[in-house]
Parts: structure tokens; C-alpha cells; sequence
């Protein structure tokens, strides 16, 4: 796709490069980009190697002459995606799907990993790991970065964790097998929530040698498939 | 020795019951000769099988649930394909009896209902989407293996992720 469009998209798809007040945004979400019930989708924005240095997982766009920053995903509404300016080339948005997975589910590749993590420095005592349910300034959140806690970037993604949901969508994890309070509610990881906070903020709200609540392997892998099903493409299975 | 949930898991598979093989063999009897207690019959057996199928999902729940590794949420998935491909058949069947009309409806609501069918609709496409995500979650840990060496950022580099972090924030 060449040259830029002004009338509003008929449909919104993955790796389609947006002009949002002047910045480029990259739409990183597949699934639930035509499903009305949710009116906000992630998209990356796009920055040009003179503007900011590529990180590992970043993806080269080069019909927008970038790349897309996936440490800084935002969720953007739906109704500001009308300016598109480009899209993604086949290989590119392979690697936008690839490379997403991998930010969500590295921990999931092989239990190996999680051995090899990193040694904390001395100034950093608390490691954090998805599936960590920790008490933010913004409420009950789940980590779910895989990439972030594996390399120990200072932002970390996290997802709220809500409390009996009344309309559950695909993307709604019941982690009720693992966290559960007295009043004896269903919990659920809110996937398409996810948003960033840094990371010293996340672990200075944790209290001293209070142990921090952790789901097991299983559920954190229901949230990794979820994220599968959010950025990969699955959309045919539906 | 310690044992895994995947060395533990291995619950009684309903396509493997008398039930699902009774149902089987009725509903190619049912469909030769529309006789009532033959549909009675594939009815019961149907739900025999129905039963199973439900205490079998929440087994495999539970055992998806206390899952520590790979190892283990591979074996509950591999029980969920092995047993779909067992549903599409009995699914297939449920179908060829949509075309026999009985009751004001149609052979297959009888037998069956219509909540169970679509029950053991669900259950085949929710696996095979569990299917695909785990085959693309197998694909990027190949491409993270082949192609990621470096991984840590440098100071500079943090210094200017947090800074593009708070610009963003400020502008949102």
C-alpha cells in the first residue's frame, strides 16, 4: 500500500501504520481489531533510527522509514486510526507477530530459562517475574512481561487483575485456581488492559519480606496463549 | 524421582467408553431403520458418553491448572487433540442425523440437544485454537533462538526507552 489515505479505514489490521496527531503508531494487535466490543486496540509507535537506537525485538517498517518500538506499546481507540499511511511488508509483519509472542511468552519457551535469568544488581534486590500479582498505585496488576523481567528493562508490562467480571471476553484469564480472596470471587488477568509502568515503581510498592503472590506455570501459560491469540494469527480459527 | 503433573495425568478418555462406541454403532443403525428404541438407544448412549466427556474436561482443567512446565501442559493439551479428533467424528454423525427429521425437529436434536452439540462445537474449535497458538508459540521461540544473542540494554539505552516512556506518558 503507497501513498497516504485520508478516508476511514474499512477495517483495521495488523502492521497498518497510522498518522495520529503527526506521530506514527503501528497496529500491533490481530485479533480483536473487528470485534465491536472492544473499542481500543495496541499499536506501537514508529520512530526513524536517527530519532531513537533499535532495542532486540524492535521491527524494521521500512515503507514508514522506521521501526516499531515494541517496549512502548500503547492502546490507542479505535476512532483516532483513520489516517493510515502505510502498512507492513509480509516478512516485517511476520516478524512483528514473532517478535511480539516473544515478548509475552520467552518464559514460556523452556523452564531452562527461567534458570538462566540474569543476576539481580546489588542496588535491585527484587527480580520480578510474569506472574507476579502485585498491589500497583493503579490497583491489583499481574505481570505479564516476559521480556522485560528476562532482560530487566526498567519497563515492565502488567495487566489488571479484576474481580467477577460480568462480560468476559476471550481475553479475560481466570487465574481463580491460583489467586483467590476470603470473599471467595473469580479473578481474571485482563489481557487487552495491559499498559506499562516502571519497573522501580512496581517494586517499590512491594512491602518488605512480604511474599508476593505468584501464579503457578499453567495459569501464567493461559495468559501467554492469550497473548498468542492477541498479537499472532489466529483470526482464521475464530 | 519427582513426579510431574504429566507423569500423573492420565484420565479415562470417553471416546475410549462403551458409550461413545454404543453411540456409534446405533447411529449408523438409526440411520438404516428410523426404529424407537434404537433412537432411544443412540440416546442414551449419547448421554452415557455426554457425561464422561464433561468430568473429563473439568479433569483436564484441573490438571492445566496444578501444571508446573511445558512438559505437563503439553501432555493436557495432547489429551484435548487426542479426544477432538475422536468429537469429529461423533460430530460428523450428529450431522448426517440433522437430515432425518423426528419429534417436529430432527434426529440429531433428540438424541443429542442442541446445547450439547454446540458444547462439542465449541470444545473442537477451542482446541484447535489452543492448537495454533501453541505451534506459533513454538515458531517464535525458534526465531528467538536463532537470531537473539544480545539482549541486555546498555545504560544509554534504558536512560532512553524511559525517557520516550515519560514523553509518551505526558503527551497521552
Amino acid at each position: 500500500m503507497a501513498g497516504t489515505l485520508n478516508a476511514p479505514s474499512p477495517e483495521i489490521r495488523q502492521g497498518d501504520v497510522y498518522d495520529i496527531d503527526g506521530s506514527l503508531w503501528i497496529v500491533a494487535d490481530n485479533f480483536p481489531n473487528d470485534v465491536s466490543i472492544f473499542t481500543d486496540l495496541h499499536c506501537a509507535p514508529v520512530f526513524s533510527t536517527d530519532d531513537y537506537p533499535t532495542l532486540d525485538l524492535d521491527v524494521r517498517i521500512s515503507r514508514a522509514g522506521g521501526f516499531a518500538s515494541l517496549g512502548l506499546l500503547r492502546k490507542m481507540n479505535k476512532a483516532t486510526l483513520t489516517k493510515i499511511v502505510t502498512d507492513a511488508s509480509p516478512s516485517e509483519l511476520r516478524s512483528l507477530r514473532t517478535n511480539l509472542i516473544t515478548w509475552f511468552a520467552v518464559f514460556s519457551f523452556d523452564t531452562d530459562l527461567v534458570t538462566t535469568l540474569p543476576p539481580a544488581p546489588l542496588n535491585e534486590p527484587v527480580s520480578l517475574l510474569p506472574g507476579m500479582v502485585i498491589t500497583h498505585k493503579k490497583g491489583l496488576v499481574c505481570v505479564v512481561d516476559h521480556w522485560s523481567c528476562y532482560n530487566e528493562y526498567p519497563l515492565v508490562y502488567v495487566a489488571p487483575v479484576a474481580a467477577d467480571l460480568e462480560a468476559l471476553t476471550l481475553l479475560d484469564v481466570d487465574i481463580t485456581s491460583d489467586y483467590r480472596d476470603l470473599f471467595g470471587k473469580r479473578f481474571y488477568v485482563r489481557t487487552h488492559d495491559l499498559f506499562q509502568v516502571e519497573r522501580d515503581q512496581l517494586t517499590d510498592s512491594l512491602a518488605p519480606n512480604k511474599p508476593i503472590p505468584m501464579l503457578r506455570y499453567g495459569a501464567t501459560r493461559r495468559i501467554t496463549r492469550t497473548f498468542a491469540l492477541k498479537f499472532g494469527q489466529l483470526g482464521l480459527l475464530l | 524421582m519427582t513426579t510431574t503433573t504429566a507423569d500423573r495425568f492420565s484420565p479415562f478418555d470417553p471416546a475410549q467408553s462403551f458409550e461413545f462406541k454404543a453411540f456409534l454403532f446405533f447411529d449408523w443403525l438409526v440411520a438404516t431403520v428410523k426404529v424407537r428404541i434404537l433412537v432411544e438407544l443412540a440416546r442414551l448412549s449419547f448421554l452415557g458418553f455426554f457425561d464422561r466427556f464433561e468430568s473429563f474436561l473439568d479433569e483436564l482443567q484441573l490438571a492445566e491448572d496444578e501444571s508446573t512446565s511445558e512438559q505437563d501442559i503439553r501432555a493436557v493439551l495432547d489429551q484435548k487433540i487426542k479426544l477432538a479428533k475422536n468429537i469429529e467424528r461423533l460430530v460428523t454423525s450428529l450431522e448426517s442425523m440433522r437430515g432425518v427429521s423426528f419429534k417436529k425437529s430432527n434426529l440429531a436434536i433428540y438424541v443429542a440437544g442442541k446445547e450439547r452439540i454446540e458444547m462439542l462445537g465449541n470444545f473442537l474449535k477451542s482446541t484447535a485454537l489452543e492448537q495454533g497458538v501453541e505451534e506459533q508459540i513454538e515458531e517464535a521461540k525458534t526465531d528467538f533462538l536463532s537470531t537473539f544473542a544480545r539482549r541486555k540494554l546498555t545504560r544509554e539505552q534504558r536512560a532512553l526507552l524511559i525517557e520516550k516512556y515519560r514523553k509518551l506518558s505526558a503527551s497521552n
